[in-house]
């Protein structure tokens, strides 16, 4: 019950979570964007 | 019978936000964070990411081609697949309606605490207060204990709102109100998060919902809890998904559609993870209590921990009141956005069926909704809720996901499915749409099923009383499939789907 920083693997978890899931919408949504604006 | 002109999503935004508004709800506040923590901390991303990709997406993309081909909810849809599998449509839309009575009072306690939080009227005890000022929880589900005025008289305005929005149709009315909803709740959501991850002893919390334990990945229930959270979160099942792409324009997307409700759906879940684990760590530290006794899962984090957790914020209690009506008013939206996508399941039922007006199924909907809310919001309510949707959740959806993937995957079969989404869709999609929904998923859905009954069987969930799980538990949901074959065996007044389904086949063979 220490307030200390994040643990090194507890930070990789949290790059790696976010990166796949708002990584992953970000891509989809872009796709999305880029094939309406040709149409 | 005449045939009528069908609503249409004015836009592809509109659908997206009304889909994932019906995906977001209650339970990403609470499910998710504690699945993650019970499973692994941070390694329980890994199958959980494997189950998105596996289940969530493609049952998705099954569910939206389904419904989009069928151009009707999950009760035409299934007609139209054979006349012996339209009560398979009935019964999925009969798990929303159900739901819907208890989550209609839930998100009226959201109400409640919102107008709470202006005063912190949960003192400086919320859990004497949530269990016994507010709910007033009785000794069992079969002593009602007395209306709760104040959780009826909210009741009254999520059931009014309800109403108000679906009456107004698809385009005129969900698709208006997602469009503000939904954007405001990740506004909100974003606010929290950013608060709760500047809190001194936010690492510490999220240290608990993020350090990873690799050894638990190697064990299948962790493997089968990621699959339930995004199964369970993503609203399949349910006849929702189905029925909202009924509505498509028929140049519409269906992949691309498919990855974005998901994936946001997704962030949710770990955005409310990260707001959640940072303001249960903020409170540990400063109070010195052990974190496990902070951190209480289910609907005790939204009304017992976060209370304490705004009452304790290092800032004016005029700011701690404006953080906490944020909060409670982010579960209202989240609440709301879902509410309305089960009314729209079985009202969308009920539309293609009778040749009624929708004012008139959602009126009749909504009061006997209302009606069914407001048991909830007796003493016993808490009891009622618990083994409701104990017995829906786990056993409905789970037995109705693994049927539809078995039918559709099978009978309507996984070509036309392909064949249907890739038409207009961004990217197209192949065997692995085949290999998830033929074998994956029914066997997952298939082991989980079986595995909840031989725990049901050891004993009475959650030491209630026999009479209460068998009249509550399992008499609603066999009385659910009893509803669905009485409703199926009615007469179609509006259109003939098996006439429409018969004549397809015969232009099909010419």
């Amino acid at each position: 019950m220490t307030n200390t920083g994040m643990e090194p693997s507890a930070i990789a978890m949290l790059v790696f979570g976010a990166t796949l899931l708002y990584g992953g919408l970000a891509l989809f949504i872009s796709i999305a964007l880029k094939k309406s604006n040709n149409k | 019978m005449e045939n009528f002109e069908r609503d249409q999503w004015k836009s592809r935004a509109g659908f997206i936000f009304s889909t994932v508004g019906a995906a977001v709800g209650l339970g990403n506040f609470w499910r998710f964070p504690f699945m993650a923590y019970q499973n692994g901390g941070g390694a329980f991303i890994l199958p959980y990411f494997f189950a998105l990709l596996t289940a969530g997406v493609p049952l998705m993309i099954m569910e939206f081609s389904f419904g989009h081909k069928m151009r009707g909810g999950a009760t035409l849809a299934f007609a139209k697949l054979g006349k012996k599998y339209e009560f398979i449509g009935w019964w999925q839309t009969m798990v929303p309606l159900i739901v819907m009575c208890y989550y209609s009072t839930i998100i009226s306690w959201s109400l409640n605490y919102l107008v709470y939080a202006i005063t912190q009227a949960w003192g400086a005890d919320p859990n004497a207060f949530f269990g016994g000022k507010f709910l007033g929880v009785s000794s069992g589900p079969w002593d009602l204990g007395g209306f709760r005025w104040n959780i009826a008289a909210a009741v009254v305005i999520v059931w009014l709102l309800n109403y108000t929005i679906t009456k107004k149709g698809i385009s005129g009315g969900i698709e208006k109100a997602c469009r503000v909803m939904t954007p405001l709740l990740a506004i909100l959501m974003i606010i929290i998060t950013i608060r709760g991850l500047t809190l001194p002893g936010a690492a510490y919390g999220l240290n608990w919902f993020l350090k990873p334990d690799f050894s638990k990945i190697m064990n299948a229930k962790v493997w089968i809890a990621a699959y339930a959270q995004v199964f369970f979160s993503t609203t399949l099942a349910v006849g929702v998904m189905i029925a909202y792409a009924s509505y498509l324009p028929e140049k519409s997307d269906i992949v691309n559609n498919s990855f974005i409700t998901v994936f946001s759906n997704s962030s949710f879940d770990f955005m409310a993870g990260l707001a959640v684990f940072s303001i249960l760590g903020y409170v540990s530290v400063a109070s010195g209590v052990p974190f496990e006794k902070v951190a209480t899962s289910g609907a005790g984090v939204a009304f017992v921990a976060f209370p304490k957790a705004i009452s304790m914020l290092p800032m004016p209690k005029f700011l701690q009141s404006i953080f906490g009506i944020m909060f409670f008013f982010a579960l209202f939206i989240a609440g709301i956005s879902s509410s309305i996508s089960m009314l729209e399941s079985f009202a969308t039922a009920a539309l293609d069926k009778y040749n009624l007006s929708r004012e008139q199924i959602i009126t009749r909907i909504s009061i006997g909704g209302f009606i069914g809310s407001m048991f909830i919001a007796t003493g016993a309510g808490v009891h009622i809720l618990d083994i409701v949707d104990h017995f829906v959740g786990n056993y409905g959806i789970a037995l109705l996901g693994l049927i539809e993937a078995i039918l559709l995957g099978y009978v309507y079969g996984t070509d036309k499915i392909k064949e249907h989404a890739n038409r207009y869709s961004d990217f197209k999609i192949g065997w692995w749409l085949d290999f998830c929904v033929k074998y994956l998923t029914p066997i997952i859905l298939g082991y989980m099923f079986i595995q909840n009954i031989i725990n049901e069987f050891k004993a009475p969930y959650n030491g209630y009383p026999m009479s209460a799980v068998v009249i509550l538990g399992w008499g609603t949901a066999i009385g659910m499939l009893v509803a669905a074959l009485y409703l199926a065996s009615r007469p179609w007044t509006k259109m003939d789907p098996y006439l429409e389904a018969s004549e397809k086949v015969v232009s099909q063979n010419d």
